[in-house]
């Protein structure tokens, strides 16, 4: 339930102000895409339409539909075996099933190309096997572009299905049995459908980095939404052509928000009061090593083998990497997190605190939600909305070096580093503020003199994710990034795409050694949430 | 039914120890005993749901120690009832069916008097209901057996009772064997024909409702079924006892020459100066209603008794004089009442 709290009548106008302006600075990208709506050329925009907007509704349809079958079949299963089962390495890879997440999906696809060309290790293998003929493999199509995403994505499903697993209520499978139901039946009529909204909320994540994604799809060669939202703006100019493809996408994800907004009221009627868990089984005989074998396939594609195939690219560069250049990508990368991560950080304080202090109605409500909704907004909308605000505005501005980039990441990752930090204030008792403000203190010096030191760990929580994902986001940056600017996601594609793909390493490596602290601590919220 | 030397261990405690005992087809029995006693975990063995370490269920003459709960086929009624919540009530209650066998689903519907509700979700029901759909749902593959797991301690004092009765008379108009496990004396009184008490994972004793209210074996028996007067106790002459408060009839001999008698506090009737066995005098009234409690000590004032009793017009400081007949007084040996008393 929401606490409403205030302290005598006092309004907190300062308050109210600072939260108004930053809920405005955080959606007027958004808006003004909305408002985008009513300034379109007809004739561009029917030129563009016309001929393809079909194939790239086909094509992310394609993908999308094909990333969450694979997500759903590499996540749910495992996710069951390691709730209920005992087997070898079960304790292992609960938290190992998770580390594909620190690989970026179009980081997966450069990986993946390097595996299945020529001149990589698999067909090098079939070359010097002399019995076996050397297949060529295209990974540049529809079922590579799955293939790829799926094998980073699915820690997603596997996440939230696992905590649905966990906190299952055992009477409720021990009742089927008890009406003479077998195993499988059991988790087909029962575990699967009480856990799917859970599991949904973690395909709806599925396909929104599978939306975002611009790396993957424009390296395969699989036109889709966001390639078409890149080609009309940075290649045509046509930005009409570019604002009606972002809100077409963007209205796919808010059907998708809804959805999962029904799944949430469900999901009170789904819950169980009781305590009783279930208890992992030992699983015994040949079945155990189906088990591994199951847990252990979506690791080896998913992590293992492109990490491989990396440190395999790095060992054989590692002479001619110039390190220089690296040095000053490296700087330019942490310099975007670091200022981003600060900004996002500062706006997280003041709303988190003033929604607080304050009942937040009418119109500040529905700005919070749009600004919340950055994250679920591909990177290259967020970027067409920065555009058209920044031409509106002040045309200049774009080419101001790296602060419209900053703001974009201020948009897009702002629920990012917001919601760990209101959910640390949402454990403090609302008495420690009465305290302060009873004792003379005034509303700033409560928040930096009583909440801040025992919201620490959450703001900790808050950098590193933000800081982790403004470092490896491509999209966005390489919309609003200065000519010649490069950080480490840029200058990873930019090598693959220029047919170098071993350079690519370096940076390629950095980022997934970075990721992994952010699916580190992903597995611990869930885990105290189960 | 027939359950056989039963013992059940977690890690290093034992929560069963050689429980045996037999169940006729068509009766009712209650296994009853605080909480942590073990009736929980006997009920699930005989379900399927856990196994034992040592003994044997059987079934009919058939060994089912080793069979699953879904081939065993006993209708459970869970605790905390687990009703499937993504299901309707007809689906609920028609999950056990192997076809979808609607004629036996609105047979069900009708028996536990849930008509009209089929297409409704359990969250939309109201407690009592949830509880007869889970009992429908349980008996609707026919089983052999019901079993009902503290059924009713979920619901609200207010509707208990009714509920209770309802659920109580379904099951005694089919006639199926039932083992109810309950930590409610009135429960068990109601509808058992047998009852079992289990106190830390043994059988403390078994037989119809009346006797073990009458003759518990044990103070923690006759404790755990309503209020009890107990007095220390020896012997003189053979059939009588002699008290701190004077001397009654017993309808048997005792064991030992020092023991404890037992007395439900019903039993004990106030009597004439004429007329009494017992004597003592009024140090306390509490008033509870039509009832009162009365504290009395004896002549030396070195023993305490107290009892419930309906209310009199005796006042404190007067002596009062009482009455047991023989046939509800029980002995205990003194040391059974060491070991046992709670």
């Amino acid at each position: 339930m929401e606490v409403t709290f205030s302290i005598g009548n006092r309004r907190f106008w300062g308050w109210r102000i600072l939260l108004f302006a930053g809920l405005i600075i955080l959606t007027a990208p958004i808006l003004s895409l909305g408002l985008g709506v009513f300034q379109e050329n007809d004739q561009v925009l029917n030129l563009t339409s016309q001929k393809l907007l079909p194939l790239y509704v086909q094509n992310t349809l394609i993908i999308l539909l094909g990333t969450s079958i694979l997500t759903l079949l590499v996540g749910i299963f495992p996710a069951w075996l390691v709730s209920v089962a005992k087997f070898p390495f079960s304790r292992q890879l609960e938290w190992l099933l998770i580390l594909p997440l620190s690989i970026p999906t179009f980081i997966n696809a450069i990986a993946y190309v390097g595996l299945t060309d020529y001149a990589g290790p698999i067909r090098t293998l079939l070359r010097k096997t002399p019995i076996l003929p050397d297949i060529y493999m295209d990974l540049m199509n529809h079922i590579g572009v799955i293939w790829v995403m799926s094998m980073v994505l699915y820690p997603y499903v596997y996440l939230t299905a696992r905590t649905a697993f966990i906190g299952q209520s055992a009477n409720m499978i021990e009742a089927a049995s008890s009406l003479g139901v077998g195993r499988f039946s059991t988790f087909l009529r029962v575990v699967l459908p009480i856990s799917w909204p859970a599991i949904f909320s973690g395909l709806s994540l599925v396909i929104m980095e599978t939306l975002n994604d611009y790396g993957t799809v424009h390296y395969y060669g699989v036109p889709t939404f966001t390639t078409g939202i890149f080609r009309s703006w940075l290649s045509l100019g046509n930005l009409p052509a570019a604002i009606l493809l972002s809100l077409v996408l963007l209205g796919f994800v808010l059907v998708l928000l809804s959805i999962e907004e029904y799944y949430k009221g469900r999901r009170r009627f789904v819950e169980d009061r009781s305590v009783r868990l279930l208890t992992k089984r030992r699983i015994l005989g040949y079945k155990k090593w189906i088990a591994l074998l199951i847990c252990l396939v979506p690791l080896i594609f998913g992590f293992i083998v492109p990490v491989f195939q990396i440190i395999y690219w790095l060992v054989s560069i590692f002479d001619r990497v110039d390190w220089l250049s690296f040095w000053s990508i490296l700087l330019n990368t942490f310099q975007l997190a670091t200022g981003s991560c600060l900004l996002i950080i500062t706006f997280g304080l003041i709303i988190a605190y003033s929604n607080r202090i304050l009942h937040l109605q009418g119109i500040a409500k529905y700005l919070q939600k749009i600004a919340l909704l950055g994250y679920a907004t591909p990177g290259a909308v967020i970027g067409v909305g920065m555009i058209l605000l920044v031409v509106s505005l002040n045309p200049s501005w774009l080419y101001l070096g790296i602060s419209a980039l900053i703001y974009g990441y201020l948009v897009r990752f702002f629920a990012v580093g917001y919601n760990p930090i209101e959910a640390a204030f949402k454990k403090q008792s609302h008495s420690l503020d009465e305290a302060g403000i009873s004792l003379g203190l005034t509303t700033s010096k409560v928040l930096t003199n009583i909440l801040l030191p025992l919201i620490k760990p959450g703001l900790l929580a808050a950098a590193i994710m933000v800081f982790v994902d403004v470092s490896k986001e491509l999209p966005l940056t390489l919309i609003l990034r200065p000519f010649n600017f490069e950080t480490l996601a840029t200058n990873a594609f930019q090598y693959a795409k220029d047919e170098l793909a071993a350079q690519s390493a370096p940076a390629s490596l950095l980022i997934i050694l970075l990721g992994i602290l952010p699916a580190y601590f992903l597995n611990k919220t869930m885990r105290n949430l189960g | 039914m027939q359950v056989s030397h039963i013992t059940k261990r977690y890690g290093s405690q034992t929560v069963l120890k050689d429980v045996s005992f037999g169940i006729e087809k068509g009766t009712i029995t209650a296994l009853t005993g605080e909480s942590g006693c073990g009736k929980t975990t006997l009920l699930r063995i005989i379900a399927g749901l856990d196994s034992p370490d040592q003994g044997l269920v059987s079934l009919n003459a058939k060994d089912i120690t080793n069979w699953s709960a879904a081939k065993r086929r006993m209708g459970f009624v869970f605790q905390n009832l687990a009703l499937f919540p993504h299901l309707n009530i007809e689906k609920n209650i028609g999950f056990g069916l192997k076809r979808n066998d609607k004629s036996r689903v609105s047979e069900l519907l009708e028996m536990t008097g849930l008509s009209g509700l089929e297409n409704r979700y359990p969250h939309e029901l109201s407690g009592g209901q949830q509880q007869r759909v889970a009992l429908a749902r349980a008996l609707a593959p026919s089983p052999q057996v019901l079993l009902l797991d503290e059924p009713f301690s979920s619901l609200d004092e207010i509707i208990k009772a009714r509920v209770r009765n309802e659920v109580f008379e379904i099951i005694q108009s089919l006639g199926i064997t039932t083992i109810l496990v309950t930590h409610q004396a009135i429960d068990a009184f109601m509808i058992a024909n047998q009852l079992i008490i289990l106190r830390e994972g043994k059988v403390l004793q078994k037989g119809s409702p009346s006797d073990i209210y009458q003759y518990p074996s044990t103070p923690y028996v006759s404790d755990f079924f309503g209020a009890s007067v107990i007095m220390e106790a020896s012997t003189h002459a053979p059939l009588e006892a002699t008290t701190p408060f004077g001397v009654i009839d017993l309808a048997s001999r005792p064991k030992s020459k020092k023991f404890q008698i037992f007395i439900r506090p019903e039993n004990i009737t106030i009597a004439s100066e004429e007329d009494h066995q017992l004597k003592g005098i009024v140090k306390h009234k509490t008033f509870k209603g039509p009832h009162e409690i009365l504290s009395i000590s004896n002549a030396n004032g070195d023993h305490q008794l107290e009892f419930e009793t309906e209310r009199s017009s005796i006042m404190i400081d007067d002596t009062i004089y009482l009455k047991i007949d023989s046939k509800f007084v029980q002995t205990f040996d003194s040391d059974i009442s060491n070991t046992f008393r709670s």
